[in-house]
């Protein structure tokens, strides 16, 4: 009895050992993860660029990708362990707080770039070093179904729009189909909308120096404008706004409730995707006598871990990802407008009417933008969060315009101070 | 003497016999405890390691990536003083627990009550009514509720249709959202109503055949025989679904997005944990989130222990 247990036990042990043995030869093989948040669209081209980056190199790639909320979660997570990926998708809102905290290869010896214009570069460097490689500029964007404004008379939109045009070419739309149908989604509780109309003023989320860039008093206008065309109609209850967390497939346009939103210029390759009719991008309404308000972004970076076995590969794989004509090819202008010259110039040739159209528009607002805003200080991804939930508290009017307002900007302050 | 010895011998003998039986127990209970072995080390690596390790991070400042600070009893204090929030998800969870486990509790025990009258089919029904319980839980459930209650979801549609009246976004709205929780947890009582059932076929029939030539009606079997013999077994379910009641967190995070909306309403106290923890990194405050979650069901455990012995009746 003894004698066969241990055999038994044994013998399970040699099965495990040997079971074992067969992927020890692929431990030696080069083998790096990537990592990136996204849409359907950008995972297709993206497996499809690292394929044909394996193909050529032999360096095997992991390739995972999650939406926006969940990737931070799981990036940070991974990085704690000390297991983050090789090649992580950065955004400007979280690398200052990455790269400051050693969490990043700094690029600038690896990857001179010379292609890049400084500025393009500087969008991705902390502390005079680089640590994000720019995949392609956008702006914020107006987003409208050309359909729907044509059938109002609205062929295009002027760049110098401001509000109150938006406000009467919306009231043409809502009689289409009264009460079923608005102007545009309730942008009172989007964060970049918010930014975006304190920019046209002059002003920013947060100074240089990490603080509260804006008033009390600059909350309850903005909450005032959309409490306004709320009641005007032009906007949607808060029970339809509050159905959207920010995902394209939650947003009024999308969901054939309204004719226009508020999005980031590269997000047209993704709206375009789930909605039949046709789409355009138009710079956001101006404030009366403010400029417009727009400044170009790295709408994502590449960085690399400080931790990656193989430095010079995970950089080789950046540069192809964002000078080799067939990755910029294959990945297109799903990221935004690429950097590099060389690439643009490729991808004129080769892209289809949303790709002109976005190249366009990139192309109008680097001439009308205002320089890029200071980098948002640390606890700047909460605040995303909390005006949605201080923004339909008003909407639905559980606080008042100042009382929320207030609620707002204490919150944020706090939130500042702790982080 | 003689009888002395035979005494000694005896209990020698008897000694012995004890200490191989001693003997033989221990290599039993070794034996047991080899085959315990993975679990024990499993709750040691991956319970009571990180349980502990919460304790301690539940009195630092930790986002992940820098090392934790020792900032004492901080967290506590903001949660109680400055955590308007926390107060918020409180509430969410109480509001949650107080509807949800009578409710649940109830509708179990009358479609267990049902079941138990022997109607035809009794079996195919009783699986019918478990499956919720197996699904519920799930995401794929969550999203169908979501498609349920939306504005135009299925309800509204029926609702329209039949009434011409136009409902309300019940999930979108911060009024009512809480409510489509509650029902999608009642929903589930398959596993109460199981336990029900095992519990009214203990019953002796011999009471309620007493009682019915005493002329007793059905209502007041039911109250002065049925009831009082199933008091085990509702208490029983009572501590379960409290417990399960303050875990509560698949459903909200997925009807809001993960984000507790709208206005906070659906804002659990597990997903305001989770939100603070991994959204926001800040482990140390989520660590004393969890801790004082596990004080506040430990506590109403007990509760619930004491007040027992003054309705819940044994047996034996």
């Amino acid at each position: 009895m003894n004698h066969s247990r241990r055999t038994f036990v044994s013998g399970a042990g040699l099965a495990v050992v040997a079971g074992l043995i067969p992927s020890l030869p692929f431990a030696q093989n080069l083998r790096l993860r990537a990592y990136w948040w996204g849409n359907p669209d950008r995972d297709k081209r993206t497996k499809a660029m690292l394929e044909a980056y394996s193909k050529k190199s032999g360096t095997q790639i992991a390739a995972e990708s999650l939406g926006w909320n969940d990737y931070w979660t799981k990036l940070a997570t991974q990085t704690a362990g000390g297991n983050a990926p090789d090649l992580i998708q950065m955004d400007y809102r979280y690398l200052f707080e990455y790269a400051r905290r050693g969490t990043l290869l700094p690029l600038d010896k690896l990857l001179p770039l010379p292609d890049f214009s400084p500025q393009e570069k500087d969008g991705g460097k902390v502390d005079g070093k680089l640590y994000g490689i720019n995949l392609g500029s956008n702006s914020k964007s107006l987003v409208y179904d050309t359909a729907v404004l044509a059938k109002v008379g609205v062929n295009t939109i002027d760049p110098n729009w401001n509000w109150d045009d938006f406000a009467r070419i919306g009231a043409e739309i809502i009689k289409i189909n009264p009460g079923k149908f608005w102007a545009s989604g309730d942008n009172s509780r989007q964060e970049t909308g918010f930014e975006q109309w304190l920019q046209a003023q002059g002003k920013n989320l947060y100074t240089p120096e990490g603080k509260v860039g804006f008033t009390r008093d600059d909350v309850a206008a903005w909450f005032d404008l959309w409490d306004k065309y709320r009641k005007a109609g032009l906007i949607p209850a808060p029970d339809v706004a509050a159905s959207n967390n920010g995902k394209i497939e939650e947003n009024e346009l999308t969901r054939g409730l309204a004719a226009m939103h508020f999005i980031h210029s590269n997000q047209i390759v993704a709206y375009q995707a789930l909605n039949k009719s046709k789409l355009a991008i138009a710079p956001f309404p101006r404030t009366k006598g403010g400029t417009s308000g727009h400044y170009i972004k790295p709408s994502q970076m590449m960085s690399v871990s400080a931790k990656t076995k193989a430095p010079e590969e995970a950089a080789k794989i950046v540069n192809y990802m964002v000078t080799d004509p067939e990755a910029v090819k294959i990945l297109g202008i799903e990221r935004g407008v690429p950097c590099s010259a060389a690439a643009r110039t490729l991808l004129l040739s080769e892209v289809d009417a949303l790709g002109k159209m976005q190249l366009d528009y990139v192309a109008m607002m680097t001439k009308l933008a205002i320089a890029l805003p200071p980098p948002p200080p640390k606890g700047a991804g909460e605040v995303e969060n909390l005006l949605r939930r201080v923004g339909d508290t008003v909407a639905f009017g559980k606080l008042s315009i100042k009382d929320g307002a207030q609620q707002f900007h204490s919150e944020v302050e706090s939130i500042l101070a702790r982080a | 003497m003689a009888s002395s010895a035979a005494g000694t011998l005896g209990s020698a003998a008897a000694a012995a016999a004890t200490a191989a039986a001693a003997a033989a127990r221990r290599r039993r209970d070794l034996t047991g405890y080899a085959f315990l072995i993975p679990w024990i080390i499993g709750f040691l690596c991956f319970t009571l390691g990180p349980v502990s390790a919460s304790l301690y991070l539940s009195f630092t400042r930790f986002d992940l990536l820098t090392p934790p600070q020792w900032i004492g009893l901080d967290n506590y204090v903001r949660m109680f003083t400055a955590d308007a929030r926390f107060w918020q998800a409180l509430k969410v969870t109480f509001t949650y627990l107080l509807l949800e486990v009578p409710l649940k509790l109830a509708f179990a025990l009358a479609i267990a009550l049902l079941l138990d009258k022997g109607l035809r089919g009794a079996s195919l029904y009783r699986s019918l009514f478990y499956i919720p319980s197996l699904l519920g839980g799930s995401v794929a459930i969550a999203v169908l509720w979501r498609r349920l209650f939306e504005g135009n979801g299925t309800l509204n549609q029926i609702l329209l249709a039949l009434t011409g009246w136009q409902g309300p976004a019940w999930i979108a709205n911060p009024d009512t959202a809480i409510y489509t929780l509650v029902l999608l947890a009642v929903w589930q009582f398959g596993s109460p109503m199981i336990i029900f059932l095992a519990g009214l076929r203990q019953v002796p029939q011999d009471l309620y055949e007493a009682a019915a030539m005493d002329r007793a009606g059905p209502v007041r079997r039911f109250f002065r025989i049925t009831l009082p013999m199933i008091a085990p077994v509702v208490f029983f379910n009572m501590v379960l679904q409290i417990i399960d009641g303050f875990k509560v967190f698949t459903p909200a995070f997925v009807i809001s997005s993960g984000t507790g909306g709208p206005v906070d309403a659906t804002l659990v106290y597990t997903l305001y944990l989770y939100n603070e923890a991994f959204h926001y990194f800040r482990m140390g405050y989520a660590s004393a989130l969890a801790w004082v979650l596990l004080l506040i069901i430990g506590s109403f455990t007990c509760v619930s222990f004491v007040t027992s012995k003054y309705w819940v009746h044994y047996d034996d």
